[in-house]
């Protein structure tokens, strides 16, 4: 009894050294999530595991920049080029040689996922200047079943590329690139002796 | 209470008017906030009442969008507004709920009650995974427990929708249109009842005010019914 006491009270108390730091999930104004992350300063410093949380499932990396042109304009093809831009930003900066070993899946399924969206935006960008129709292949993946049909005008070719080639497209390759792997990042977690807890900022 | 801006970044004025019984009871005319950030906030200082004596707001905020759509697929209510003071936390969302047409009030939505985008747009973010907070309400009050929910942005203005204690049903990526279903409501964060946790962000991620069109699309003598109250403090 005694010595379950003075373990429970080991794991309960922080040692000294242990320090918190609340890492909002998005940039800008007011996150919706914030990770309260609970560590050994000694052990791994504050900016690497603000660094490291740029990779959290639900972090920075996990979001994408794309997004579809809505009323098909080609004014809207700076805004496609700043966000390819972003998003080429990011692919660039998923180097698991800037990373410790214990997160190379977890930076090699972002890299993944942000080359796909990557690619997504450039095939839209090429529609939208040149009217020139998506690729059927990505990765070696046959995304044929996602082929648009010939459109009767511009209007319908858009609705066919940016709404359900976009989306069929995502659905396939989503199957191909999996899941965030969760254990992997739990096990980084445990390997650095970072403790980590989810908070939401909606009420 | 409606209100109405005018002028430019370096002259800008600001009126509020008050209507249904509500009376402003302090710092009367006072401007807290007038700001310029490509949109004019107004906020007046202060504590608006309703005839009925229960419900505050501690100031109002211009409206910057009027969402044609409502999320749910039957008439709607708004329970909590925003801009409204839940132990002095301000609610920068509107809280959406059934409409009970024979009260002229709200209804709880049930669990597991499809949510349809009110515009369209990609989404930008969505969680999922979480359940009720630990202990239930109230108890989870303050304690910013996690909740599902999607996240979508419009690429016309950059502006976000978040549709909160809601379990997505499309991922990270995919286009919507405007009524497509994107998730189901859930249990999850802190809540006392079903209903769907709208909030409008603009492209920096800072709240904005809205309408949709439900019963009571703009705060009445009756906008707080008490329904659903998810008091949780928030930096929203």
């Amino acid at each position: 009894m005694h010595w379950a006491l003075l373990i429970a009270l080991a794991i309960a108390v922080p040692s000294v050294g242990q320090i918190t730091l609340r890492i909002p999930l998005e940039q800008g104004g007011q996150p919706e999530q914030i990770v309260v992350a609970t560590f050994d300063e000694k052990r791994v410093s504050a900016a690497d595991v603000k660094r490291w949380m740029l990779l959290h499932e639900n972090g920075f990396y996990s979001t994408p920049v794309i997004g579809f042109s809505s009323d098909c304009k080609t004014s809207d093809l700076r805004k496609m080029e700043d966000a390819i831009q972003k998003t080429q930003q990011i692919v660039d900066d998923l180097d698991s040689n800037k990373y410790p070993p214990e997160l190379s899946d977890v930076v090699a399924y972002l890299k993944n996922t942000q080359s796909f969206w990557l690619w997504l935006a450039e095939q839209e960008r090429a529609f939208l200047k040149t009217g020139q129709p998506p690729g059927t292949e990505y990765d070696g993946t046959n995304l044929g079943k996602c082929e648009t049909p010939i459109a009767q005008n511009r209007s319908q070719a858009c609705h066919q590329v940016f709404l359900k080639w976009h989306n069929c497209v995502l659905e396939t390759m989503q199957k191909q690139l999996g899941s965030y792997p969760k254990q992997r990042w739990k096990a980084f977690l445990d390997a650095y002796g970072i403790q980590e807890r989810l908070e939401s900022t909606i009420d | 209470m409606g209100g109405w801006l005018s002028g430019s970044p370096s002259c800008v004025s600001c009126y509020v008017s008050l209507q249904n019984n509500q009376t402003l009871v302090a710092n009367v005319g006072t401007i807290a906030t007038l700001t310029w950030d490509g949109q004019i906030t107004c906020s007046i200082a202060g504590t608006f009442y309703s005839s009925g004596g229960s419900t505050s707001v501690a100031s109002y905020t211009s409206i910057q969008h009027n969402y044609p759509r409502n999320p749910l697929p039957q008439p709607c209510w708004i329970s909590q507004f925003f801009d409204h003071v839940i132990n002095g936390s301000t609610h920068h969302a509107q809280d959406v709920v059934n409409s009970n047409s024979s009260s002229n009030g709200g209804l709880a939505t049930p669990y597991g009650t499809p949510v349809y985008a009110s515009e369209g747009g990609t989404v930008a973010k969505e969680a999922s995974g979480n359940g009720p907070a630990a202990g239930g309400y109230p108890s989870c009050v303050g304690k910013s427990s996690p909740t599902n929910f999607v996240k979508i942005k419009n690429p016309s203005d950059g502006y976000y929708t978040v549709y909160a204690h809601v379990t997505p049903t499309v991922a990270n990526g995919a286009t919507v249109t405007a009524g497509q279903q994107i998730g189901v409501t859930d249990n999850s964060g802190c809540q006392s009842a079903g209903h769907v946790h709208m909030a409008r962000k603009d492209p920096n991620n800072n709240p904005v005010n809205f309408t949709i069109p439900c019963a009571n699309p703009t705060p009445t003598t009756k906008f707080a019914d008490g329904l659903v109250n998810d008091d949780v403090p928030s930096t929203l």
